[in-house]
């Protein structure tokens, strides 16, 4: 049996899909669950979470939004030192894999990041992680002597729903100095799916011609439920959209049910960044082009008069 | 102000892996500066000729083929600190990011800049978990950077957004890609880059028992590499006319793939 701590997500009282992942994670290595939830004004994010033993709430004694990682490290090891845990589990996101790699230097370990799965082997736990954005992967494990096992689990991987029982809370509390001053958020516009979250990617290359042309993608993205707007590396570097929006080596890896490029070619580092997708569909007007190799599904055509097409049957079958 | 900027050589993203012997096969593999590293190096160089100073590249492991580091050199980096020792081979990050430590300690500096990962092993531990060593503050994923007097202001790409944040000068940011375009050198850069100093380092010059580093010590221990699962190759969906392929697409998203 190990202890196993699950550091949270939630914005504004609501628990972000990772945190959620993190159980069924956490799950796959069985043990007490606990759950470390910080940036929160309430402990309403706790009563959320299901399959949980026992929530540790820390809440900032400021209403500032966002996260301050010194603080949340210091209160994280108060926290390991009275209750020792054996695996601690964050989400590979901008604010997980911060607090997991300072907090490991805290305690002086090393971690393994963006793991995709955990794998019991032997009484000895495996993870497995894509090295070089997926073009090769690897079966990873601590040294003996690691304690504790600290890991930050890759989003929209270790999905599924939890109906069990609400564990207990108890708040945490700083007095902490806070070095990083928070100074505001422009957040997202509303209704915009994060690409590493999103059960649709429909993405961009070349083909799309100019940067009016992702007017069409965002129109599908804004009418489809949970889609995000994709881009490939080439269109970033031209300035046609944000690189937020980069898929691939050096953009974000992405693993949706649906991953639909248009006018993409399938550059080596692109592939890397979203092969692991549940279903490619390619629309591309060139028959030879290497993203059909890969593809689940291909039409070739006109993508400018197949996109519009799709998003009205996509919508009546989705009804 | 004084600039240190942490750079790692990684094969290129254009390459194609192969693996022999249960082991990626690195043989043949052209390597470049870290893309991430890259945007660090330009933001150094940017900052010292807003504000002055000097800006020192680190980098642990082979340098590879000199003109990599020469070209940092000749866009405008002033001095280059090399921790080249077969013992760092198959480090774990905190290990490296110890390395770095003692390479620095004692050189007074500003500000730390790194990437925000390297595109190799997509870690994104090691730059952190030296700001954690060095006990200063740290932002990381930075689109946007401003100096003045004993302060910094960064953009951060976050996951909910774009977030701003302050901190005093000593403090660690870790580079998006984003944050600026990394220029091209120009003939006078490249004549000076020659004349720069190149500093090797051994693990036992910055007091390091080579014996507490490396592979056979690390907290990392890799089982096994294998290639991804081969995809089986799809269909190209075909019909009379385009609403047609369509239809036909959505049926077998829903009926064969049931991703909808």
């Amino acid at each position: 049996m190990s202890k196993i701590l699950i550091v949270v997500e939630q914005i504004d009282g609501n628990l972000k899909n990772i945190s959620h992942e993190l159980v069924n994670a956490a799950n796959l290595i069985s043990g007490e669950i606990n759950s470390f939830i910080y940036q929160t004004n309430s402990t309403e994010a706790a009563g959320k979470l299901f399959g949980v033993d026992k929530n540790f709430v820390f809440t900032f004694s400021s209403d500032r939004y966002s996260f301050e990682p010194l603080a949340i490290v210091n209160v994280l090891s108060e926290l390991q030192q009275k209750q020792k845990y054996d695996v601690i589990l964050f989400g590979h996101t901008a604010n997980g894999r911060d607090i997991a790699s300072r907090f490991a230097a805290h305690v002086g370990v090393s971690i393994i990041t963006d793991v995709v799965d955990i794998i019991k082997d032997n009484g000895r736990i495996v993870f497995e992680k894509p090295l070089y954005a997926g073009k090769v992967v690897s079966k990873m494990y601590f040294n003996d002597s690691v304690s504790p096992h600290i890991i930050t689990i890759r989003p929209n991987i270790f999905t599924g729903a939890i109906h069990s029982k609400v564990g207990s809370v108890e708040q945490l509390q700083s007095n902490d100095s806070l070095p990083n001053l928070f100074r505001g958020l422009e957040p997202k516009p509303a209704g915009k799916v994060d690409l590493r979250e999103a059960q649709i990617i429909i993405a961009g290359g070349r083909g799309i011609g100019s940067p009016e042309g992702f007017n069409l993608l965002h129109d599908f993205a804004a009418n489809v439920p949970n889609c995000a707007v994709g881009a490939s590396r080439a269109v970033v570097d031209s300035g046609w959209i944000e690189h937020s929006n980069q898929v691939g080596q050096t953009g974000k890896v992405v693993n949706p049910s649906l991953y639909i490029a248009c006018g993409i070619s399938g550059a080596i580092q692109h592939l890397a960044g979203m092969m692991t997708s549940k279903c490619i569909v390619a629309i591309n007007n060139n028959p030879d082009t290497p993203i059909f190799k890969i593809a689940d599904y291909g039409i070739i055509g006109d993508l400018f008069e197949i996109v519009p097409l799709l998003k009205s049957e996509l919508l009546k079958k989705l009804g | 102000m004084n600039i240190v900027v942490l750079v790692k050589l990684v094969p290129d993203t254009e390459s194609k892996l192969k693996l022999s012997n249960g082991a990626i096969d690195y043989s043949g593999i052209n390597y470049i500066v870290n893309p991430y590293d890259e945007y660090a190096v330009e933001e150094a160089i940017k900052l010292v000729e807003q504000h002055g100073g000097t800006s020192t590249a680190v980098l642990i492991g082979n340098p590879r083929e000199g003109k990599l580091l020469l070209n940092i050199l000749a866009m405008g980096i002033d001095q280059v600190y090399i921790v080249d020792d077969p013992a760092v081979e198959g480090s774990d990050p905190l290990a490296v990011a110890k390395i770095i430590q003692k390479v620095i300690e004692g050189k007074p500096f500003d500000l730390v800049l790194a990437g925000k990962e390297s595109v190799d092993y997509n870690w994104g531990m090691t730059a952190v978990a030296l700001a954690e060593l060095l006990n200063i503050p740290h932002t990381s994923l930075a689109i946007n950077i401003e100096v003045s007097n004993n302060q910094v202001k960064v953009k951060k790409a976050s996951d909910e957004g774009i977030e701003t944040f302050e901190m005093y000068l000593p403090c660690l940011i870790t580079c998006e890609k984003g944050l600026n375009e990394p220029r091209l050198p120009k003939l006078m850069g490249i004549m000076k880059a020659k004349k720069k100093p190149q500093t090797v380092l051994s693990l036992t010059e910055i007091s390091i028992d080579p014996q507490t580093v490396g592979s056979h010590v690390s907290d990392i221990r890799i089982a096994q590499v294998a290639m991804p699962k081969e995809k089986p190759a799809g269909r190209i969906i075909d019909a009379e006319n385009t609403l047609e392929k369509v239809c036909l697409l959505v049926n077998a998203l829903r009926e064969e793939a049931r991703v909808i």
